[in-house]
């Protein structure tokens, strides 16, 4: 009976003690981050074949600033390419800075631009990089049906065959659409619907990163297949519908690029994770953070049966 | 003159005549070997112990001669014996009555701390193990070893041992002698020893001697209990999430004894009844599995006083899956994860002759880990079937010979060899499909790699008058695929005994390590790979020095201080952002970076060992840092477990026979975190729609493990009610985990934190880092019995 008195009286405290603490499992604490100097983010990737390039610029805040990252909007952006300067200028409805080339390419394989960020509060910020060839899609096949996933569900397979540029070390993104005609009176147009899924099991695949696509965009280097063709298998979980068109586009990247990708990929999922390792999201900006990129594309177009 | 020339030769070959005294110590109740007790004839001031099987040796000039047989917690036994003849003597001593001394000794054969050689090594007695306060009243081997001077632990509840800077892939545990792959249950939470069955614990952090080999960090020696070779005796607990219990005796007395012993935890058969009474009231039928267990089993067997054979094993598993199948269309889906351990050994001691000893190991290891899931479905009376098993491992088997020869008191030399061959099971997925106009029967994922791993070793004890020495040289040899590594590793310890009966003690040894567990800093799963060093993976290396003193005080205490420095080259880690899943990509190695570290720190070690308070002040001073070419910008950055203090205070207070309190306080430094310090955002576009681009908001971290988590302290007690009867003795042990219920960091992550007026509406909004706890106060019971 002495014993069990202890017993009780111990568990009584112990019970009591617990319950001091309302939220136990959770506690903020102060931690002395040191003083962050902002800097200007930019964004500006630009496709060789596209008409319209933007540049998204804003600037970097400590983490613990109340304030939001907000679009920097009166800050001067060029691009150049041997001294040829070209003003990049506001674009007040998409709270971005616009180039709109016209009817005149602005942007070639091999040459290398250099972009220029400048703003009275911030470090000028600038980057270059050099426009990549476009690869060539061999052949692009889609079966339906044709394979399974790792859980056994049955899956569309995509394979897409590219001849490498030889010579140099490339880097290739692909995404894909399903596509149909829209016709409007006389008009007709296309409506892409992307397919938010791009998988492989090939293990030269990387994921970069992309909103619709939780696994990421499916990356590739060439490091081994040098100036070969290579043949890349896919599956998707999209069921696009017959008659459809499926596009596929093979963006070719620099390293820069095609690590940003990947390390931003890596960022987006681990960044609730508190036991994965942690991940810098890559930037080539100079005096600044973010991606300055050139891509060049190939597409190719297959009837979905 | 001739007779005066055979008279002189003869005098001296009479006084060189020498004599060995050679046999075992043991427990006179119970059989069981005495590993490190002492010896010392006190005529010629000389001494030694005994071995790991319980032999001894002991050569001295013909005399006579008064020996001394001691161990602590044992009543001496002095034997005046004429020595003019080898002599076998095997020796039995009676367990002390009072057993307050037993202790946790950093003495390895319980004798002053300042006669031995070896520095760096602590011997922990499974009684103290038992003593300590445990989460949920389990004893933990590995948790008390972590309150040690020189261990830390790496999560709060886990039981992964970081010992002077290194990560627990550079610790060597061994059972039996035969490595243990993965020591722990329910993911770090309890470790695979169950204390009943083990008998003696030896934690070596430095100094390491020749024998050992094959880790950078420390050696964790664990044996078995042989089993009692006199009578049947038993014991076991039942606790709130195990029970266990233990039976041994003799098969054949004083011939064959065995001793088998099991654990097991028991919530899925609590909520068996629960889900029983569920399901019937259920469309679905819900099965759950939830357990671990464990399962060790030795017999030992003595032909005659050369000859003795050991049969151990140990396996263990973890178990957690669950089914869940519809009654009305046969269709149904689980899955589950299994990881356990195979571990034995079959080991055969021969004592040669008086002063040569030879025990002969084989061994086996096997760690699985099994991830599974499946389906079935009915359509239209066709069967839809998956099944998907991923599975791997490492397997071992190994072969050693070890050899102890005492030519006489001032040497005490150790040789042997051993060869291992290493199964790796990198990592597979098998899935099953069938349904019908398709059929699936494939393999993804890594192929079986093997290697080989070869080492051998000689030691020599030996003592100049106050100065003892153990230096030894321990070679290994790999092979993997076409490559072949060797390594040459010289060992020297050293112990001066200066006048004032303060030892000064230094030790050197250098380190190599073939094998390597890809695991996150941050958490060790079962899913951990271990894989072999390659062609481009090189072998882990390392030195370590060591300086100290250490004096007994007092008769009842002990102090021991010593300092270190330890470096490590090709330590493994993951690069930058990578992960690892399942060991399924075969690029592991391009995911994985080798690189630099070092440690280096200060421990103080102080204990009581007699009396009705018990206990030991344990403090470390460290630095721990690594460098990688692909982390941190190839800079020097602090490791996780970069603790610049760490302090333990551990006590048992016998109050009377009857009522014991245990107390265990902890605290360290927090650990070493990375934290994000600035935020951007970036905007990618859709290149099929731009209305569709995103915008990402963007942290940067800060430089690799630049901040701290919060210090982590906590104090756990126990009370123990003991209760003895001649052949029956029970104990109740209430513990409490965490008594101040402080809120102990997991890890830290950035939020936002709303205040709210009276109204509840939002005032202000700041962004804070919020550290997580998982263990609060955990009180738990325990009941515990002896037969």
């Amino acid at each position: 009976m002495k014993n069990l008195k202890y017993i009780f009286l111990i568990i009584l405290g112990a019970s009591f003690l617990a319950s001091c603490d309302g939220d136990f499992f959770e506690t903020t604490v102060p931690v002395e981050i040191p003083p962050h100097e902002s800097t200007l983010a930019v964004s500006a990737i630009f496709i060789g074949q596209n008409e319209v390039h933007d540049v998204y610029v804003s600037n970097s805040l400590s983490i613990l600033s109340k304030e939001d990252n907000l679009s920097v909007n009166d800050a001067t952006v060029t691009i150049s390419e041997a001294g040829n300067e070209t003003d990049i200028p506001f674009y007040l409805p998409e709270r971005l800075y616009r180039l709109d080339e016209g009817n005149t390419p602005l942007f070639e394989a091999e040459k290398t631009y250099t972009i220029t960020v400048s703003h009275p509060d911030f470090p000028t910020a600038s980057a270059t990089a050099t426009m990549p060839k476009a690869a060539r899609i061999v052949d692009f096949k889609h079966e339906r049906d044709g394979t399974i996933d790792e859980s056994g569900y049955e899956v569309d397979e995509i394979t897409i065959e590219i001849e490498d540029l030889s010579h140099e070390t490339n880097y290739y993104v692909f995404e894909m659409a399903e596509r149909y005609a829209y016709i409007n009176g006389t008009d007709t147009s296309f409506v892409y619907n992307p397919v938010s899924s791009l998988i492989s099991r090939d293990p030269l695949v990387r994921y970069g990163f992309h909103a619709n696509f939780y696994e990421g965009l499916p990356m590739i280097s060439d490091a081994t297949f040098n100036g070969h063709t290579y043949q890349l298998k896919l599956y998707t979980y999209d069921k696009p519908q017959s008659g459809n068109q499926l596009v596929i586009q093979c963006y070719s990247v620099n390293k820069a690029r095609y690590d940003y990708l990947a390390s931003l990929q890596s960022f987006v999922n681990n960044q609730d994770n508190p036991f994965s390792e942690p991940v810098n999201v890559i930037s080539n900006i100079e005096n600044g953070v973010g991606i300055f990129a050139l891509q060049n594309k190939a597409e190719r177009v297959v009837e979905v049966e | 003159m001739t007779t005066m020339f055979l008279v002189l030769v003869l005098a001296g070959w009479v006084h060189g005549q020498k004599f060995t005294i050679s046999g075992y110590i043991e427990d006179a109740a119970t059989g069981e070997k005495l590993i490190a007790a002492n010896l010392y004839d006190a005529r010629s001031e000389s001494g030694s112990v005994s071995n790991t099987y319980g032999f001894y040796s002991l050569t001295l000039p013909k005399d006579s001669v008064l020996v001394t047989f001691s161990y602590i917690g044992y009543q001496p036994q002095t034997f005046r014996l004429l020595l003019n003849k080898n002599i076998e003597l095997n020796v039995r001593l009676e367990s002390a009555l009072n057993l307050a001394e037993v202790v946790v000794t950093a003495s390895a054969n319980g004798s002053k701390i300042e006669e031995e050689t070896q520095m760096s090594q602590i011997d922990l007695p499974v009684e103290q193990i038992k003593k300590v306060p445990a989460l949920l009243g389990e004893t933990d081997v590995l948790k008390t070893i972590q309150l040690l001077p020189g261990v830390q632990s790496g999560g709060e509840g886990q039981t992964g041992l970081y010992v002077r800077g290194g990560s627990p892939d550079q610790n060597l545990i061994l059972l039996d002698g035969v490595p243990v792959y993965n020591v722990s249950h329910v993911l770090g939470i309890f470790s695979v020893f169950n204390a009943d069955a083990i008998k003696t614990v030896t934690l070596t952090k430095g100094g390491f001697p020749s024998r050992y080999g094959g880790r950078l960090s420390s050696v964790l020696e664990i044996n078995m209990k042989e089993g009692n070779m006199q009578e049947f005796h038993g014991e076991g607990s039942i606790g709130t999430i195990t029970s266990k219990l233990t039976l041994e005796g003799p098969i054949w007395k004083d011939k064959t004894s065995f001793l088998i012993s099991g654990r097991r935890t028991y919530v899925d058969l609590f909520m068996a009844p629960f889900l029983a009474s569920a399901n019937s009231a259920s469309s679905e039928d819900v099965d759950l599995d939830l357990y671990f267990y464990d399962l060790n089993a030795k017999i030992n067997h003595k032909f005659n006083d050369k000859h003795r054979l050991y049969l151990s094993g140990y396996f263990g598993a973890d178990v957690f899956g669950t089914k869940i199948s519809d009654k009305a269309d046969n269709s149904s889906f689980g899955g589950g994860i299994d990881w356990g351990n195979v571990i034995s050994a079959a080991r055969w001691n021969y004592k040669i002759n008086p002063k040569l000893f030879k025990n002969t190991t084989l061994t086996y290891s096997r760690y699985n880990i099994d991830i599974f899931t499946e389906f079935k479905e009915n359509f239209s009376g066709a069967e839809n079937r998956f099944q998907a098993k991923y599975f791997s491992g490492i397997e071992d088997v190994g072969l050693k010979t070890d050899f102890d020869y005492v030519p006489d008191p001032d040497h005490y030399i150790r040789f042997g060899a051993a060869a291992t061959y290493h199964t790796y099971k990198p990592g597979a997925l098998a899935i099953e499909f069938s349904d019908q106009d398709f059929n699936l029967d494939t393999l993804v994922g890594s192929q079986n790699d093997y290697s080989v791993e070869y080492s051998a070793y000689v030691e020599d004890d030996l003592r100049f008058g106050n100065l003892k020495a153990n230096i030894g040289l321990h070679a290994s040899a790999f092979q993997v695929d076409d490559k072949f590594y060797t390594s040459f590793q010289p060992r020297i310890g050293l112990n001066y005994l200066l006048p004032n009966d303060v030892a000064l003690k230094a030790s050197f040894s250098t380190m190599t390590q073939y094998i390597n567990l890809l695991t996150s800093e941050a958490l060790s799963l079962p899913t951990d790979l271990w894989v072999p060093s390659t062609d481009k993976i090189k072998p882990q290396q390392s030195w370590q020095v060591a300086v100290g003193a250490a004096k007994t005080l007092w008769d009842d205490f002990e102090l021991s201080i010593e300092g270190y420095y330890k470096e490590m080259n090709n330590v493994i880690s993951f690069k930058e952002g990578a992960s690892f899943l399942f060991g399924l990509e075969n690029d592991w190695e391009e995911k994985v970076t080798q690189g630099w570290g070092e440690s280096y720190g200060l421990e103080l070690f102080f204990q009581k060992k007699k009396g009705r308070f018990t206990g030991w002040l344990g403090y470390t001073l460290s630095w721990n840092n690594r460098q990688f070419d692909d982390i941190n910008g190839g800079k020097k950055y602090p490791f996780r477990y970069d603790r610049r203090h760490d302090i333990s205070l551990v006590g048992s207070y016998e109050l009377n026979k009857k009522v014991h309190f245990n107390a265990a306080w902890v605290y360290g430094t927090g650990n070493a975190v990375t934290l994000p310090v600035y935020r951007y955002t970036v905007r990618e576009p859709d290149n099929f729609n731009d209305a569709w681009a995103n915008y990402v908001g963007v942290e940067s971290q800060s430089s690799k493990n630049a901040f701290r988590m919060s210090d982590y302290h906590r104090l756990d007690l126990s009370v123990e009610f003991i209760k003895k009867r001649p052949n029956w003795e029970r104990k109740w042990v209430i513990s409490i985990y965490n008594t101040y219920n402080h809120n102990n960091p997991y890890f830290i992550y950035p939020d936002t934190e709303t205040t709210f007026d009276s109204n509840g509406n939002p005032v202000d909004t700041e962004r804070v880092f919020k550290e997580v706890s998982i263990l609060p106060i955990i009180p738990s019971v325990s009941y515990q019995f002896k037969f």
